[in-house]
């Protein structure tokens, strides 16, 4: 362990914030499905890396820009995603919650299985002339990718936040997640509400996959660690909540920027978990979420 | 039908036996290949055991199998390679060295509930592994060797065979114990759990230990047989992967599951050896599968084809028929074995109780909510021998200081029982001195028996006899009108049987002191009837009794002394009748008694023009319980119909099948011309037909004017919307003045107004009304029953369900009667108050005089049993 100078740790914790950005847009789907449906969706890092090896596939085949395949990977996630929940996992939610959890799982094995056979184990990242870029502001290295994640970042949660509070959809999102059955018969398709938010979350996924492979690089079974991330991200910040969503994600990165530079980075992954059950134990409802009925 | 059983089990025992013996005897003349193979089988025989005592009993997916395994193996490894143990004294210490691991890592572990204990297991496993493999200690990413000779293939297998057969027994006797009842009992509801005395904490933990154990020493087994380890394959999610597919393809809940998973997973990725990513999907595509179609795994399937009666599949459900209910209460106490009390006769005095020495006392109890405060600086005894009553308005904070005496909430202030400062014990401890309590919503442990819902409480709570236990359980069934449901899923129970078996749950500790939670609630009158002469025989079996109850009767016929509760502070205290009497009572709470506030005259539609709504020849079932058999009646345009009924009649069922909520299974449903019956209920909103639920059902997180928007969703145009939303802030003010507060913040009486004008927003040409005056002070209910009248003067059809017979004769033009599932009777308001079919549904003997009030009662000293309710009640229709 070393002790990192000021410099270094005025570094740390803009990198840190920054890279909140990423985790903030891998874990928003992964909060959405739970607050949603209380469903544990452990096939969401698959989800993520799907995002970043379509995106791949594209770069390469079709010569697009890295950045612009978002528009294209973020949909078909969506179109993937909403029907395999309406067969798969759907009619599983009556019966609680192990059945469909335990699904989720089998699908993450079998994609990550999957993608050995279809793309190779090797590692992979999505290239651009930006992707590699960097800027300083003042002392502080600041790489040019990182600071287009938190803008995306930025926008999405907006994006959603709005949705949930000011639009009829969103309301309907909410009521269903707090007691679907009075909402379905207030005339609300809860059924169709679920589908919608899964396949957004996936969605969500695709486009923090397609920043992870510029930011990062990615092999068929990275998924496991965003979805980890991921679940740090919605214990810091608390459930349900676009913004906590955020805020926790801002935290996890600083707590895991500032650990590296102590620990170095090896440790990184391990920090941020360490964090996540800490604050899990102390306290169940996570730093900004309201007390959740279990 | 319990003989064969047993004879059953015994050839499974041998069965079993048998194949213990060819497992350890056979492989050693197949070679070495035969030998690795029936080694994995029963390494993951062993892990998928482990994990299912966790998941299958206590309900938690644990997704940490690699954490343990590693761990086991990890200590075996460096103990055999540093100090030179041997196999056994190695694979023992992995063993050891993973319990103490998940000693530590329990106590954050233990307090996740649920599907975060499950994310906390996967983030766990996945640091381990992580840190192991950065961590230059303990050989690095070299890994570790164990020196040496190795043992023998066959020794280590004998081993790995011995310690998947013990587990498998542990297992086994474990769920059979006071502590696998309690761990069913945490897995069904932990906070109940704790409060019929289970130790949740301990009783968790035991199992965690024993699950890790295993796990550990099947790791430590594993590096005995490869002879070396390395992070990455030691702690690999591998592991996790196939014990819980092991498991849940074999089936957990069982003792034989678990090991057909094993060997179908083992076979499977023999066969696919030189694929293995194939054989992974295989496995992943296998168990979505079984999870699908046969969530019981493999061999709960085979039990279910074959009848073969491992426990856990058998429903044995009880003889269901007719029976007096709590009117059965008379003969059980009589004859009922170990019972030293003489008979209730004796205890109805109520003046005369000697002044009982304090046995529960609280001085100072508050309870804040957010900046509410529920309950303000209470103080208030329960003394010896004395029946407490405690009523006041909604929201008076009644349920919090049952919850702050009984333990289930901590708050302000001191509480002593027995003599005793519990203030700072849990609900767990409080059970054990003594304190037995009901819920007002039925909380029962659903995946449970009746039976076993009572041992749970009986062996935790009053620390029974494991040989006595079921004998006293059975004693108190009996006294509770319950004996023949006692194999009977409590899941299974409709709200009628659901009370009693919180009353009869609560006197399985033994307690001294009983707090009943507005159990009366819901009850009609020859119910109530045999409710208060329960409630005067108990008196000889416990030290006191305190009653929370809105049902005035109850009050009047049981109680010593009364107190007064209003907005969490003590009102008033004393003798029943003066308090009853006081002024200050009668404003906050009584308002007028029932009814007498509304009155309208009957509306009688235009003759031949076509019923608004036309309900014919409806049935309904849940499951295989018929609710409604043939129900038939009509409403009119604008006209208000009273569907009233005993509980368990079938009321709230109708509704639902009327608002789409339930499919009927037999007759139609027409609204306005059109069939309604077999649409979803989306569609029934958009055409007319609104339903304010049973239980209001507000949402919480949503403000009151997003409420009210969610009803008005088939509006269209947001012009509409605001339109609807003006008219009905016009009818309740007091919406308007909070129409962007949450919904938690509203009281009961403010909850019911949004609910009602939620179904406005819908602006509806039919609504139904089910029980909106359930646990509301009287005044509030008056008022209520004017904006109903008011609402319907605009021309809006309603269908009022009532308990409160003179209630709902009082608003109605039309009347049907609900009995078992069809129409026993309709007719006008005016006839049915003569009516002595319709006096008899409720008060047990025909009698003359006014029906609907369960007013001044007089003894009855034996009520004859009433045959009112011959199966479950819908279930569901909780308050």
């Amino acid at each position: 362990m070393t002790i990192p100078t000021g410099g270094e740790l005025l570094s740390a914790l803009v990198i840190g914030v920054l890279l909140g950005g990423v985790f903030a847009i891998t874990a928003l789907g992964l909060s959405l499905v739970f607050g949603v449906m209380r469903l544990v969706n452990i096939v969401h890092g698959e989800f993520i890396v799907l995002g970043a090896y379509l995106a791949l596939e594209l770069t390469r085949h079709a010569g697009m820009d890295p950045l612009l395949t978002i528009l294209i990977v973020a949909p078909v996630l969506f179109v993937f995603a909403a029907p395999l929940y309406r067969v798969l996992l759907e009619p599983l939610m009556a019966k609680g919650p192990e059945p469909a959890l335990l699904t989720t799982f089998a699908l993450s094995v079998i994609g990550q299985n999957l993608y050995i056979q279809l793309f190779s184990g090797d590692t992979q990242s999505l290239q651009a002339s930006y992707a590699t870029a960097s800027f300083s502001v003042g002392s502080v290295r600041i790489p040019t990718m990182y600071l287009i994640s938190f803008a995306i970042a930025l926008a999405l949660c907006g994006g959603v936040h709005l949705m949930l509070q000011r639009t009829g959809l969103g309301r309907e999102i909410r009521a269903s997640s707090e007691d679907s059955a009075t909402a379905a018969g207030l005339g609300v398709n809860v059924t169709r509400v679920r589908i919608f938010v899964y396949g957004l979350a996936a969605a969500c996924a695709a486009v923090g996959g397609v920043l992870v492979g510029l930011t990062f690089d990615f092999t068929p079974t990275s998924g496991l660690t965003y979805l980890l991330t991921g679940f740090a991200v919605v214990v810091l910040g608390g459930l349900g909540s676009v913004k906590g969503t955020l805020l926790g994600a801002i935290l996890l990165g600083v707590i895991e920027s500032v650990g590296a530079s102590f620990f170095g980075d090896g440790y990184r992954d391990l920090i941020g978990f360490a964090a996540f059950l800490i604050v899990l134990s102390l306290r169940p409802q996570g730093l900004f979420g309201r007390v959740q009925v279990s | 039908m319990r003989l064969t059983l047993t004879r059953r089990r015994v050839l499974i025992a041998v069965l079993l036996a048998a194949a213990v013996i060819v497992a350890a005897v056979v492989p050693g003349y197949t070679g070495a290949y035969g030998l690795l193979v029936a080694f994995q089988i029963v390494q993951l025989a062993a892990l998928a055991q482990a994990w299912s005592l966790m998941t299958g009993y206590g309900g938690v997916v644990s997704l940490a199998v690699a954490a343990f395994v590693g761990v086991g193996s990890y200590a075996t490894a460096e103990i055999a390679a540093h100090a030179g143990w041997g196999l056994l004294p190695s694979v023992l210490a992995g063993g050891v060295v993973a319990a103490v691991f998940a000693l530590i890592v329990s106590v954050p572990m233990l307090r996740f509930r649920g599907l975060y204990f499950t994310i906390g297991s996967l983030v766990l496993a996945e640091a381990l592994a992580i840190f192991m493999s950065n961590y230059n200690g303990l050989g690095g990413n070299q890994g570790v060797t164990l020196p040496g000779t190795a043992p023998s293939a066959q020794t280590i297998y004998l081993l790995s065979l011995t310690v998947a057969v013990l587990a498998a027994g542990i297992v086994a006797w474990l769920v059979r114990s006071r502590l696998g009842l309690g761990l069913r009992a945490i897995r069904d509801d932990e906070d109940v759990a704790e409060r019929v005395g289970v130790p949740t904490f301990r009783t968790k933990l035991t199992a965690f230990l024993v699950a890790s154990s295993v796990m550990g020493l099947v790791g430590g087994i594993q590096a005995q047989w490869t002879g070396y380890i390395e992070p990455t394959g030691a702690f690999a999610l591998d592991w996790t992967v196939e014990t819980v597919n092991a498991a849940i393809i074999g089936g957990v809940g069982t003792i034989t599951g678990p090991l057909v998973g094993a060997a179908v997973s083992v076979g499977l990725s023999q066969r696919l050896a030189n694929y293995p990513e194939i054989h992974l999907i295989i496995l992943g595509v296998l168990l979505i599968v079984i999870i699908r179609l046969a969530p019981n795994g493999l061999w709960g399937l085979a039990c279910q084809l074959f009848r073969i009666g491992e426990r856990r599949f058998a429903t044995v459900r009880g003889v269901a028929g007719v029976f007096g209910g709590f009117g059965s209460v008379g003969a059980a106490s009589a004859t009922a074995a170990g019972s030293d009390r003489g008979p209730a006769g004796n205890a109805a005095t109520r003046t005369g109780s000697a002044a009982g020495t304090p046995l529960l006392r609280a001085a100072g109890v508050g309870k804040v909510y957010g900046g509410v405060r529920a309950v303000d600086g209470v103080d208030v005894e329960l003394r010896q021998g004395e029946v407490l009553g405690m009523i006041g308005p909604n929201g008076a904070g009644k349920s919090t200081l049952i919850g702050l005496l009984s333990g289930a909430i901590s708050g302000e202030g001191t509480v002593e029982l027995l003599g005793e400062d519990v203030t700072g014990t849990g609900a767990q401890q409080r059970a054990r001195r003594g304190i037995g309590r009901t819920h007002q919503v039925p909380r029962p442990f659903g995946q449970m028996t009746v039976m076993e819902n009572l041992l749970v409480a009986h062996l935790h709570g009053a620390k029974g006899d494991g040989r006595t236990a079921r004998a006293e359980c059975e004693r108190i069934l009996s006294r509770c009108g319950l004996l023949e449901f006692a194999d009977v899923r409590a899941s299974d129970l409709g709200l009628l049987r659901l009370k009693r078996l919180e009353l009869a749950r609560a006197l399985a500790v033994r307690p001294r002191l009983l707090l009943l939670d507005e159990i009366g609630a819901g009850l009609v009158e020859s119910e109530l009837r045999e409710l208060i002469e329960l409630i005067r025989q108990l008196r000889t079996e416990v030290d006191a009794i305190l009653i929370v109850e809105h049902v005035i009767d109850v009050i009047r016929e049981c109680c010593d002394r009364l107190i007064v509760l209003d907005g969490g502070k003590l009102l008033v205290s004393g003798d029943p009748d003066v308090v009853l009497r006081d002024p200050q009572v009668a404003a906050v709470y009584l308002g007028t008694s029932g009814g007498e506030a509304v009155s309208r005259t009957p509306r009688r539609a235009a003759a031949g023009a076509r019923p608004l709504l036309e309900v014919k020849g409806v049935a309904a079932r849940y499951g295989a319980f018929h609710a409604l058999h043939d129900v038939s009646f009509t409403v009119g345009e604008g006209e208000v119909l009273a569907l009233l009924g005993a509980n368990g009649a079938g009321k709230t069922t109708t509704a639902r099948t009327i608002s789409g909520m339930l499919p009927v299974s037999g007759g139609e449903i027409w609204f306005d011309g059109q069939r309604i019956s077999g649409r979803q209920p989306h569609d029934i909103v958009r055409l007319g037909v609104a339903h304010c639920m049973e239980g209001r059902k507000i949402f919480g997180d949503l403000t009151v004017e997003e409420n009210l928007l969610l009803g008005a969703r088939a509006a269209g145009s947001s012009r509409e919307q605001s339109r609807r939303l003006e008219s009905v802030y016009e009818i309740f003010g007091a919406l308007r003045d909070r129409r962007g507060n949450s919904g938690f913040g509203l009281s009961g009486g403010q909850q019911q107004m949004l609910a009602i004008g939620r179904a406005l927003m819908a602006d509806p040409r039919l609504i139904i009304f089910d029980e909106i005056s359930l646990g509301l002070a009287p005044i509030m209910v008056d008022r209520l029953y004017e904006t109903l009248t008011s609402i319907n003067e605009r021309g809006v059809a309603m269908i009022i369900i009532e308990q409160n017979v003179k209630r709902g004769l009082a608003l109605a033009d039309h009347v049907a009667v609900l009995e078992k599932g069809q129409v026993a009777l309709v007719g006008d308001p005016a006839e049915m108050r003569d009516d002595d079919h319709l006096l008899s549904l409720y008060i047990g003997e025909a009698k003359g005089g006014d029906p609907a009030v369960p007013a001044t009662a007089h003894a009855v000293a034996a009520v004859p049993a009433v045959p009112a309710v011959t199966a479950p009640a819908e279930p569901g229709s909780l308050e």
